[in-house]
């Protein structure tokens, strides 16, 4: 089996009694758009921060392409770039100006620069706003830039922490769908962390999810979808709305593994969503329950990540 | 190196690029200078208000009055010594003098000044300046006093030489009349005036034996014996008068004993006197001084100052210059840190693979060409303004010494930034930080008022070092050899800041996770 071009074992991570990471364990392969998903303040900053060297694990290591990232901390900083939730570059400086700047911290020469900046500015379409300090930039521009920047070196690992943040849809999209672009043209393995989990859907060919300080579930999204599709979803909408008496009258039925109320609708999982059906039809007929809609669903990665997170709360 | 030169081009971008940034940054201190030059550009002190009151003033009290007003000072008269001690609580006047009533040369009563205490850097200045012209009405009237008494002197002198000749003269006709004395005296101890009484019987007795020898007639005999008779009266009463011209003759003697003892005293006494005159007229020419000004002022003293400048400006210089160094050091540096800190690209910097000691490094360094900027400025300024012409030496020598101070400025301010979460707390401490160090220099208070130990600690402070050193260098021309314990203790404070900078940079990115 290929060693995982990146990979997290047993990181724990405390900031004073709070413990944000335990015993993380998280393999990313290489040229894959990596989705790590969680609720807010779940640790997926605290994870990347870890990953790109910004802070140090309690306990554990990470290996990228099998090196100690604490010991190669400058391979890491070279090949590893970095899109933080907030656009990070200097307002005051031109697109270029950032450009050029980040692109010599990062030791390129001015000549690699003058070839290459033209090109990135046509990747992240701001080819035309060369000139405009980043103040002057819109939200998606500035967001266009800050990735720029963090491409400016030719990363072999872009790290994107909630690359759409703020943006609104059509702006969200676009991102996105660089990041797909940068993914495809430059191979570059991405890692990006998102609460938004339908983007995640849109872009990531894998996704772990992380909950209670603890990885919960990672994969491909079909074998994420797999594994958790062997229950399909049937939906039930009744009129009265009491789920919560009718959800006690169907426990104990054998082949519900899972009952969830979610929008005002009752959400059940089981392995023969077709019996299940028939069944559940009978069950209203006989306690004369107006049912509104009634559906046979796979369950979407926000379901599969609602579904497990909930077992944790 | 190109990376440092990238960091150092991108924070003087930043700089012009934001106007108020700027604006304090580089046109703060150069205004700041040029408004402390035109001010201190002079060796006086302008307005002071004195207020006086006298329950009556005499021509004395008038004239030390006169002697204050001029440009420097405006004299006020008051109607009461209450009203004149109020009039400086309300800052109406900087000292209340009071006179004695009629003041006059006899008078022993002392003038009185009140001054305000709690304007101690000021109050001295005042007292000095008034005193000094007091101190010259005074030296005025000793000088009349002393003229006169010296006349005096001079006239005794003078009359005394003239009269010494009269006694020496004196003295040799009581000379001369005590030998004459003598002679007289002698002379009439010689004449020998004891005569014996002569025994006329026997004549009688022989002209007995010659008449009854010669038988001669007893008339003849009688007439001889009338004769005889009448001589014998005479001779008695010759012998009387002769008597009584030796008890004359005696008591002249006597007398004239009497008058050549007294001329004998005289003599002595003359002889005296003339000594006495001598010595007088010794005493008088053995004053070696007899210049009016020597004897009112015995010892002329002179304050002559060590370097040539004479105006404030050229003395309060290099505290001035340490001064802006100091607050544009520590807030430019305190500044910077935060600004770098709020930044949104601030992360970013972090996560290159650049030496975080060379971010450090490209902060200082931006920071001091600032300053060094700054100083060219304020120099170039100060030169024109005093028309000072400085050694090329001497300036290079200012210049690294200044570096060096400004380097300890800007690290202890580039601390405080990374210190402090917000802006403004940053700018807060940054100005507590540089008004403590302010505080315990030589600029408010001399250090010589606080207590040993405290002074002890005190002297440590880089404000009071980069002072002491920058007058040495600057006003007394000496080289940075001289000053090199200075030199080595602000370097120890560098490298101690920038360890302490270093760690604290360290420390503080977890704010950033």
């Amino acid at each position: 089996m290929a060693q995982p071009f990146i990979q997290f074992e047993n990181i724990s991570k405390s900031f004073g009694k709070k413990v944000v990471l335990n015993d993380v364990n998280l393999s990313i392969p290489y040229k894959e758009i990596y989705g790590i998903i969680g609720k807010s303040g779940s640790g997926k900053t605290t994870l990347l921060s870890i990953l790109i060297g910004f802070i140090r694990a309690d306990k554990g290591k990470v290996y990228y392409q099998s090196q100690d990232t604490n010991k190669e901390i400058s391979l890491v900083k070279q090949q590893f770039g970095f899109a933080a939730q907030q656009a990070s570059f200097y307002t005051r400086l031109t697109v270029r100006e950032n450009l050029e700047y980040f692109g010599r911290l990062y030791g390129l020469k001015e000549s690699e620069l003058r070839e290459k900046i033209p090109n990135l500015l046509k990747l992240v379409n701001l080819q035309d706003a060369e000139d405009l300090q980043g103040w002057k930039l819109s939200a998606g521009m500035q967001k266009r830039l800050d990735i720029a920047c963090a491409i400016i070196h030719d990363p072999k690992v872009l790290i994107l922490d909630e690359p759409t943040q703020d943006l609104d849809p059509v702006l969200r999209k676009d991102i996105l769908d660089l990041v797909k672009k940068i993914n495809k043209d430059k191979e570059v393995t991405v890692v990006v962390t998102s609460h938004l989990l339908d983007e995640v859907e849109y872009i990531c060919t894998m996704v772990a999810i992380l909950d209670s300080t603890k990885i919960i579930t990672s994969g491909t999204l079909n074998n994420l979808k797999d594994r958790y599709s062997k229950y399909v979803e049937v939906i039930l909408d009744i009129e009265t709305k009491n789920y919560e008496k009718i959800i006690k009258q169907l426990k104990g039925k054998q082949d519900i593994k899972k009952i969830v109320v979610r929008n005002d609708k009752l959400y059940l999982y089981t392995t023969n969503g077709e019996n299940l059906i028939k069944d559940m039809l009978a069950f209203a007929r006989e306690r004369k329950l107006k049912i509104n809609n009634i559906s046979l669903n796979r369950p979407s990665l926000e379901e599969i990540f609602e579904s497990l997170t909930k077992k944790n709360d | 190196m190109i990376k440092l030169f990238e960091i150092i081009k991108k924070n003087f971008r930043l700089l012009i690029r934001s106007k108020t940034s700027a604006l304090i940054v580089l046109v703060g201190p150069l205004v700041l200078m040029l408004l402390i030059g035109f001010a201190f550009n002079t060796s006086s002190i302008f307005d002071i208000k004195i207020g006086t009151y006298s329950s009556s003033y005499s021509e004395l009290s008038n004239s030390i009055n006169d002697k204050l007003t001029d440009e420097q000072f405006r004299v006020l008269k008051l109607d009461s010594e209450e009203r004149c001690i109020d009039a400086i609580k309300t800052g109406e006047v900087h000292v209340c003098t009071i006179y004695p009533a009629d003041l006059n040369l006899q008078t022993s009563d002392k003038i009185i000044f009140y001054v305000d205490q709690t304007r101690l850097n000021f109050v001295y200045i005042i007292l000095d300046r008034i005193s000094s012209k007091i101190a010259t009405k005074s030296t005025e009237l000793s000088t009349a006093l002393t003229n006169r008494l010296l006349t005096s002197l001079n006239n005794a002198n003078t009359k005394l030489s003239e009269k010494g000749g009269i006694v020496v003269e004196l003295t040799t006709n009581l000379k001369d009349a005590k030998e004459l004395t003598t002679d007289i005296k002698d002379q009439f101890l010689s004449v020998e005036l004891n005569v014996s009484k002569s025994n006329f019987t026997e004549l009688k007795n022989e002209i007995d034996d010659i008449k009854q020898k010669e038988n001669l007639s007893a008339s003849l005999f009688r007439d001889l014996d009338d004769l005889v008779e009448d001589v014998e009266d005479n001779y008695d009463n010759l012998v009387l008068q002769l008597e009584s011209v030796a008890s004359i003759r005696n008591s002249a003697e006597t007398g004239l004993g009497a008058l050549e003892n007294k001329l004998a005293g005289n003599i002595q006494d003359s002889v005296e006197l003339k000594n006495t005159i001598d010595e007088i007229n010794q005493d008088i020419n053995s004053i070696e001084i007899k210049d009016v000004a020597r004897i009112v002022s015995p010892i002329s003293t002179e304050i002559k100052p060590i370097v040539a400048e004479s105006t404030n400006l050229s003395y309060t210089f290099p505290t001035l210059v340490i001064l802006v160094v100091l607050f544009a050091g520590v807030l430019i540096g305190a500044t910077t840190i935060q600004e770098e800190k709020s930044s949104k690209a601030y992360f970013r910097n972090f996560i290159t693979p650049t030496h975080d000691i060379l971010f450090i490094l490209g902060n200082y360094l931006s920071n001091l060409i600032i300053i060094v900027i700054q100083l060219l400025i304020i120099f170039a300024v100060m030169l024109y303004i005093t028309k000072t012409s400085v050694v090329e030496l001497t300036l290079l020598n200012i210049f690294v010494l200044l570096a060096i101070v400004a380097s300890v400025f800007i690290l202890l301010g580039m601390l405080i930034g990374y210190l402090f979460r917000s802006n403004e707390t940053s700018n807060i401490a940054a100005i507590s930080v540089s008004a403590l160090l302010l505080f315990f220099s030589n600029t408010i208070l001399p250090l010589e008022t606080l207590p040993t130990a405290i002074r002890g600690i005190v002297s440590f402070n880089p404000f009071i070092i980069g002072e002491a050193s920058l007058k040495k260098v600057l006003l007394f021309n000496e080289s940075l050899t001289s000053i090199l314990p200075s030199i080595y203790t602000l370097i120890g404070y560098i490298a101690l800041l920038v360890v302490l900078v270093y760690i604290t940079r360290e420390l503080t990115k977890r704010w950033f996770s």
